[in-house]
C-alpha cells in the first residue's frame, strides 16, 4: 500500500513559473527512499508540500491515506504534529531545552504520538530515555549535558529521536548529514535505518549528495520526477 | 505545556529580557510615584485643618496665607497688630480665636507661638481635636509642647530640655540659648504640619526676644530668666488668626468686616475656599505629571515592542522547529504574547514594588522639606486597574511580533537555514 501519494501535483510561486509539476510518484509503505536533487531543483518546496505547511496549485497529496491538500490549514498541521516526523539540515535543536525535553517536544503537539509512547515505553520521558539510548546518547543523557555541548553528529541523533519518538508513518529528513564528515556521516545514516526499520516507518530523505544512494531501497532524481525543475535548474 | 516552552524560551534570554523588565520596572514606578504623590498631596492638604472656619492674617494672596499659617510653607509678608486680634475674638460671632506667631525654629522644625486653648481648637482631618501623647498643653512661660514627628526624630520626651533659634532654617545662628524651655507635652501624630512643630505660648515668643532688635541681640543688654518672668509680656503683633464661629451663617458676614476693615489691611480667609484655589493651581502641574509618566510606560512599552521585534530574527530557526512539530500559528503569537505578558507582569510587580521603596526612602525629605505628609507608603487599590491598564497594554504589545512571527513562519515553513 502506497504512504505518500502525489498526483498531478503543480506549485508556482508565481503564476507561469512551476517549480513542482509532478504527474505521479507512489511510495509504498515502510520504504526507505533517497531524493536526490541539486539545489535549486525545488527540494524545499517539495517538503514544504509533503509536509502541509504549502498548499499545491492543483492536484492531490496524500499521506497515510489522507488527502492532506483537502485539509484546512489547522487539519494540517495537526496532521503533520501526528503522523511526520521531520530533520532539518542542521540546529534541529531548542537550546533552552534539554536533550530529553527536546525529544519529547514532539509529543505535546499530537496526543497521537504521546499516546503510542506510553503505550510503547510507559512514559513520553521514558519513551525519549529509550531512543536517545538506541541512539548511543546514554552518556550525554545521563551527564544532563546542554544541547550546545553536543557535536551537531549527536545533534542530529538527537534531531532523529525526536522525528521517531511516539512513531509517526512518515519520516522526512532534509539534508541531515550535510554538516557531517564523511565518517559521521555513515555511521548516522545506517542508525537512522536501522531505527526506521525497527519501527516499520516510511523515510524520504533529500539531498543533493548522491553518494547516499547505495543506502536506500530506491532513489528519485527530482529531475526525473519532476517537470518543472528540469528546463530552469541551476 | 506551551507556557513551559515559553519560560524556558524566554530565561535563556534573560540577559537581554533583564532590561525590558527594568525599563518596564522604572516606568511603573515613576507612575505609581506620581499617582501616589497626587493623592497623598490632595490628602495630606485636605486633611491639615478642619474646623476652623476663618484664618486671618495680613493683606496679601489668600493662598499664601493658608500656606504660611497652616502648612508653614513660605513666611508671611507682614504681621498683624495684637489688637485687631483682641478686636475680632471679642467679635459676638466668635466662639474662639487662636493667635498664631512663626518666625522661630528649633532644629529645622517650626516654632509656633500660640495660646493653650489651640490644642482645644484646631483640628484636622475628619474633625479630630489633638491629642497628647504624653504631658499636656503649656502653662508656665518656659514650656513647650511638641509635635509627634519633632518628639521622634529628635528623641524628646516630656522633661526634655530645648533651646530654640530665630529665624527659620536648620542652620541659624541666632539662638535664644538664653531662655531654655521644657518639653511639657507630646502630641499625638496627626500626619499633618502639626507633627513637624513646636509650640510654646505667644508671651514666650515676646519673652525669648525680649533685648533683640531686629533679629539681634542688643549687645550689653542681658535679661535674667527671673527678670523676663517679672516683665509684662505683652505681644504687639503676630502673625495670623485661626478663628471659629459661633453660627456658620455669620462667617461670611465676618469675613467681610474684616476684609473691609478700615484700621489696618487684614484678610480673612476660608479654608476651603483657599484650599480650592490650591487645587486649580495644582490640577495643571497634576495633568502635566501623569502625562510625562504616561509617556515614560509608553516608551518602555515601545522599548519591549523593539526588542521582541529583534529577537525574532535570533528566533526564526526555533519557529520553524516549533512549526514542523506541528504547532500552530496562533501557538506562535502566544508564545510571544505569553512573553510581552510576562515582562509586564514582573515588570509592573518589581516597578510597584520600586515605588514603595523609593517613597519609604523619600519619606522623610518629603516632609521635612515640603510638608508632604505620605500616610501609607503601600499602593492603594484605586491603583489597580491603572496597573492592569499597563499590563494590558504590555501583553497587547506582543501582538504585533506575534503577528511577524507568524508571518515569517509561513514565508520560511520547514526551509529556513538559519
Amino acid at each position: 500500500m502506497a504512504t505518500v501519494t502525489l498526483d498531478q501535483v503543480k506549485f508556482a510561486w508565481k503564476p507561469g513559473a512551476p517549480v513542482i509539476d509532478i504527474p505521479k510518484c507512489e511510495i509504498q509503505s515502510g520504504e526507505h527512499i533517497f531524493i536526490q536533487g541539486p539545489s535549486g531543483s525545488g527540494k524545499s518546496t517539495l517538503l514544504n508540500l509533503l509536509t502541509g505547511l504549502l498548499l499545491p496549485q492543483s492536484g492531490e497529496i496524500k499521506i497515510a491515506g489522507c488527502s492532506i491538500t483537502s485539509l484546512s490549514p489547522s487539519e494540517r498541521d495537526r496532521f503533520r504534529a501526528d503522523h511526520v516526523g521531520f530533520i532539518f539540515q542542521m540546529f534541529n535543536l531548542l537550546p533552552y531545552l534539554s536533550l530529553r525535553d527536546n525529544v519529547m517536544l514532539a509529543c505535546r503537539f499530537s496526543t497521537l504520538r504521546k499516546q503510542r509512547a506510553i503505550a510503547q515505553a510507559g512514559s513520553v520521558a521514558q519513551a525519549a530515555d529509550q531512543l536517545l539510548i538506541e541512539l548511543g546518547l546514554e552518556k550525554q543523557l545521563s551527564k544532563r549535558l546542554p544541547v550546545a555541548e553536543l557535536s551537531v553528529g549527536q545533534q542530529q541523533r538527537v534531531a532523529v529521536a525526536r522525528a521517531l519518538i511516539g512513531s509517526p508513518d512518515v519520516l522526512i529528513a532534509d539534508e541531515p548529514t550535510s554538516a557531517l564528515d564523511r565518517t559521521t556521516r555513515d555511521t548516522f545514516i545506517q542508525l537512522l535505518l536501522k531505527e526506521v526499520s525497527q519501527r516499520n516507518s516510511t523515510l524520504l530523505l533529500v539531498s543533493h549528495d548522491d553518494t547516499l544512494s547505495p543506502f536506500f531501497d530506491r532513489t528519485l532524481s527530482l529531475h526525473q520526477i519532476n517537470c518543472a525543475g528540469a528546463s530552469d535548474a541551476i | 505545556m506551551l507556557f513551559n516552552l515559553a519560560l524556558a524560551s524566554s530565561w535563556s534570554r534573560r540577559h537581554t529580557l533583564f532590561f525590558v523588565v527594568l525599563t518596564i520596572a522604572l516606568s511603573v514606578a515613576l507612575l505609581m510615584g506620581v499617582e501616589k504623590i497626587r493623592t497623598e498631596v490632595r490628602d495630606s492638604f485636605n486633611r491639615s485643618v478642619s474646623g476652623t472656619d476663618l484664618i486671618v492674617g495680613a493683606r496679601g494672596g489668600e493662598l499664601q496665607l493658608i500656606l504660611y499659617s497652616i502648612f508653614h510653607i513660605g513666611q508671611a509678608s507682614n504681621n498683624i497688630s495684637w489688637a485687631s486680634f483682641e478686636l475680632i475674638k471679642s467679635n459676638k460671632n466668635v466662639a474662639w480665636a487662636e493667635p498664631i506667631s512663626l518666625g522661630d525654629s528649633h532644629k529645622g522644625f517650626r516654632v509656633v507661638g500660640t495660646s493653650s486653648g489651640f490644642f482645644e481648637h484646631y483640628q484636622t482631618g475628619q474633625q479630630q481635636p489633638l491629642v497628647f501623647q504624653k504631658g499636656m498643653a503649656f502653662n508656665d512661660l518656659f514650656d513647650a509642647v511638641v509635635g509627634a514627628d519633632v518628639a521622634r526624630q529628635l528623641g524628646y520626651q516630656t522633661g526634655s530640655r530645648i533651646t530654640l533659634s530665630h529665624g527659620i532654617g536648620s542652620a541659624s545662628f541666632s539662638e535664644h540659648d538664653d531662655r531654655p524651655f521644657s518639653v511639657v507635652g507630646v502630641l499625638k501624630s496627626t500626619g499633618t504640619p502639626i507633627d513637624q512643630s513646636v509650640f510654646i505660648s505667644s508671651e514666650a515668643i515676646v519673652a525669648i526676644h525680649d533685648g533683640w532688635q531686629s533679629g539681634s541681640r542688643i549687645r550689653g543688654q542681658q535679661v535674667s530668666i527671673e527678670e523676663v518672668r517679672k516683665k509684662v509680656l505683652q505681644p504687639k503683633e503676630l502673625t495670623a488668626m485661626l478663628v471659629g464661629m459661633k453660627s456658620k451663617l455669620s462667617t461670611f458676614h465676618l469675613q467681610r468686616q474684616i476684609n473691609n476693615y478700615k484700621a489696618e489691611p487684614l484678610q480673612a480667609v476660608l479654608p476651603g475656599v483657599a484650599l480650592q484655589q490650591l487645587w486649580q493651581l495644582i490640577r495643571v502641574a497634576e495633568n502635566a505629571l501623569r502625562l510625562v509618566s504616561g509617556a515614560v510606560v509608553l516608551a518602555g512599552l515601545i522599548g519591549m515592542l523593539a526588542v521582541l521585534l529583534t529577537s525574532l530574527g535570533a528566533r526564526r530557526k526555533e519557529m520553524a522547529i516549533l512549526r514542523s512539530i506541528g504547532a500552530r500559528p496562533w501557538h506562535i503569537i502566544i508564545l510571544l504574547v505569553f512573553e510581552s505578558t510576562l515582562l509586564s507582569v514582573i515588570g509592573t510587580l518589581i516597578g510597584v514594588l520600586l515605588s514603595i521603596g523609593i517613597l519609604i526612602l523619600a519619606k522623610p525629605v518629603l516632609e521635612n522639606q515640603f510638608g508632604l505628609f505620605i500616610q501609607s507608603t503601600g499602593q492603594s487599590l484605586d491603583d489597580i486597574p491603572l496597573l492592569a491598564g499597563v499590563v494590558l497594554a504590555g501583553a497587547a504589545t506582543g501582538l504585533w511580533p506575534g503577528y511577524r512571527a507568524y508571518q515569517m513562519t509561513a514565508a520560511d515553513g520547514l526551509t529556513a537555514r538559519c
